[in-house]
């Protein structure tokens, strides 16, 4: 008979807890139907609408890391963690970077943009 | 005395070996995950850039049915509880239970793949397909590269089920579920991200 206890403390990635899993599920819907009510009640005004439902995306992302990813500062899973900051690093200089650029672009086309729908430079690209 | 001894040290150090392999299985893996989350962001940059570029055709809030996508968000959040669920049984050694939770999960997976498919046929229909305009195409390519993904997580966690039920759970076996549980909590974090910037932030 093969021995599986000791898998669950060996890896960052693959142990879990009952309670863990039913914690980070109950905050993650609990997030979803939040973010989802926030915009379709139309309680508060766009921009701040907006920006809290992009921290509620990341505040989500942390749950499922830590609940479901299980990852940690802990023995293995610490060069799953560091591999994971190198990718955060590398999507926002990706995704800033991009919509940086592009918004220079569009400025400096500086062609009027036409609401009508015919070709202007925002449906150029 | 001296038998037994030697017969434990070699077990310990097979157990050991199979730690070292599954260690490395699930790093490596989880390092691909990491190059597909950079794939993912410059999906996301490109919709980022080209979803007010309708050139006169719908917009995100005239063409998403947002309740539609609650639906399909819930529907992905329980698949991943599921087979967190399936992931526990296993590590209790309950092979039916493991099985069990993981057919909920694969069906679970089928029904979002089915909203999501059926939410493409009926845009397309409308002639709101990916050529009408670039914030079209750019959406395409999003949410139908997230939807491979699920597809092929779907095929992967049908074989699985198949090697589990026929080897049972083995180190082998429960080093692909280990594998196959980062790559489905994976999809979930990127469909919220999906939910909250193209369906939520369109809405607006």
């Amino acid at each position: 008979m093969e021995n599986f206890n000791t898998l669950d403390n060996e890896y960052g990635a693959s142990k879990g807890t009952l309670i863990g899993y039913t914690v980070g599920f109950a905050l993650s819907i609990f997030l979803t139907i939040f973010a989802y009510l926030l915009v379709t009640q139309h309680l508060f005004s766009t921009p701040f609408v907006a920006s809290v439902v992009m921290m509620l995306g990341v505040v989500q992302l942390i749950v499922q890391l830590v609940f479901f990813l299980h990852l940690s500062p802990k023995s293995r899973g610490r060069w799953n963690l560091l591999a994971f900051m190198f990718t955060v690093i590398i999507v926002t200089i990706l995704v800033i970077g991009t919509l940086w650029v592009m918004r220079n672009l569009t400025d400096r086309m500086m062609l009027p943009m036409r609401g009508d729908g015919s070709i202007s430079v925002q449906n150029a690209y | 005395m001296t038998n037994t001894t030697t017969h434990n040290l070699s077990e310990h150090a097979s157990q050991n070996a199979h730690h070292e392999a599954d260690a490395r299985t699930l790093f490596g893996f989880w390092v691909y995950i990491m190059s597909d989350c950079i794939l993912f962001a410059s999906l996301f940059a490109t919709y980022a850039v080209l979803h007010n570029s309708t050139f006169g055709g719908p917009n995100a809030k005239e063409l998403f049915n947002l309740h539609f996508v609650l639906i399909e968000t819930l529907i992905l959040l329980t698949s991943s509880f599921t087979y967190g669920l399936a992931m526990l049984s296993a590590h209790h050694h309950k092979k039916p239970r493991a099985l069990l939770f993981l057919a909920i999960t694969f069906i679970l997976g089928i029904t979002f793949v089915s909203l999501e498919v059926n939410e493409f046929t009926h845009l397309i229909s409308e002639g709101n397909g990916p050529d009408k305009s670039a914030f079209l195409s750019a959406f395409f390519t999003l949410v139908g590269t997230h939807g491979l993904h699920v597809t092929v997580g779907l095929m992967w966690m049908f074989t699985l089920m198949a090697q589990v039920l026929d080897k049972g759970l083995t180190y082998m076996t429960m080093r692909k579920l280990a594998t196959l549980g980062l790559f489905w909590h994976f999809l979930d974090i990127i469909w919220i991200f999906v939910f909250s910037i193209v369906y939520l932030m369109g809405a607006l």
